[in-house]
């Protein structure tokens, strides 16, 4: 019988521009990873982008309104588009023939989670209470390695110039024999 | 006749940074447990502190550090949807263990907060 097993790493990330590399032992009875995911949790306080700031309207008779960004319905939605917060680069390879077989970003979260949602002005869309089931990637990645290497490039430390800590998560799913 | 079933189970955090470990036993009729879902009454804690460890029947389903996040659903999901699909473990002798740690994280401030865990379980109508 076959069975489908997950094995959780963590790299520890101190520096910013650190370059940490690793390796994931497999289990020896492995038929194939089937899958990768990946998270960020944030030890130090999370770095918080530079605020956007109000928008001024002049009515007619004078009166000037300001409208804070996150209340602006009357900006186009694509201006309101904002790109999730980059945290750093993964790559994992396989000593089998696939070599380089998983490339990603890693973002910290979904900051669009809100777009178009109507609810927000009340019900304040969050990660945590509108986010969609999370899932691994699926792949096949056939072979009977019992080792993959891999590296995580930071990038939030770089880009704020700190040396941020968090940790990284790699989850690698496979398939065994029972 | 198969009947399908709603479980809950809470435990309560406490301490900041702590492991805190409970076994539930389930009814003897439920046969096949079909999915799991985690919850809690302060969402944000467990989305960006939990991790958790599952075994059923003795069986290890999500290793240590497993992500409580990877085991939530938010409002916009269906709730039809809602449940990590296991694709029916055996539920032997139906004891269900969670041994649950709180980690800091940068984006959170502690306070007390309760984890539910939600089962989709199979049973055995004995009529």
């Amino acid at each position: 019988m076959m069975k489908e097993s997950v094995i959780v790493t963590k790299l520890n990330i101190k520096l910013q521009g650190e370059r940490k590399h690793f390796q994931i032992k497999l289990p020896s009875d492995i038929k194939s990873i089937i899958g990768m995911e990946c998270s960020v949790r944030m030890i130090d306080a999370w770095p918080v982008p530079p605020a956007e700031l109000p928008r001024e309207i002049i009515n007619p008779d004078g009166i000037v309104i300001v409208i804070m960004p996150e209340d602006d319905s009357l900006v186009a939605i694509k201006s309101k588009f904002k790109p999730s917060q980059f945290v750093g680069e993964l790559r994992i390879q396989s000593y089998d023939l696939l070599n380089w077989f998983y490339v990603s970003d890693v973002f910290a979260n979904d900051v669009n989670l809100n777009l178009c949602d109507v609810s927000d002005v009340f019900f304040r869309v969050k990660e945590h209470s509108h986010g969609i089931p999370k899932h691994e990637e699926i792949m096949t990645i056939p072979g009977i390695t019992t080792l993959v290497q891999g590296w995580f490039l930071d990038a939030i430390g770089k880009q704020y110039n700190l040396n941020l800590r968090y940790e990284v998560s790699i989850y690698v799913w496979i398939k065994t024999e029972d | 006749m198969i009947k399908t079933t709603k479980k809950r189970f809470d435990i309560r955090i406490t301490q900041a940074n702590s492991t805190v470990s409970d076994t539930f036993e389930l009814d003897k009729n439920i046969v096949r447990i079909l999915g799991v879902l985690l919850t809690s009454d302060k969402d944000d804690l467990l989305y960006y502190r939990g991790a958790q460890k599952i075994e059923i029947n003795k069986e290890e389903y999500f290793p240590d550090n497993y992500e409580s996040k990877l085991l939530m659903t938010g409002i916009n999901v269906s709730p039809k949807q809602r449940y990590y699909d296991l694709g029916g473990a055996t539920t032997g002798n139906g004891r269900v263990q969670i041994t649950y740690k709180d980690s800091d994280d940068g984006r959170t401030v502690f306070a007390p907060y309760r984890v539910s865990l939600y089962l989709d379980c199979e049973l055995e109508d004995m009529k």
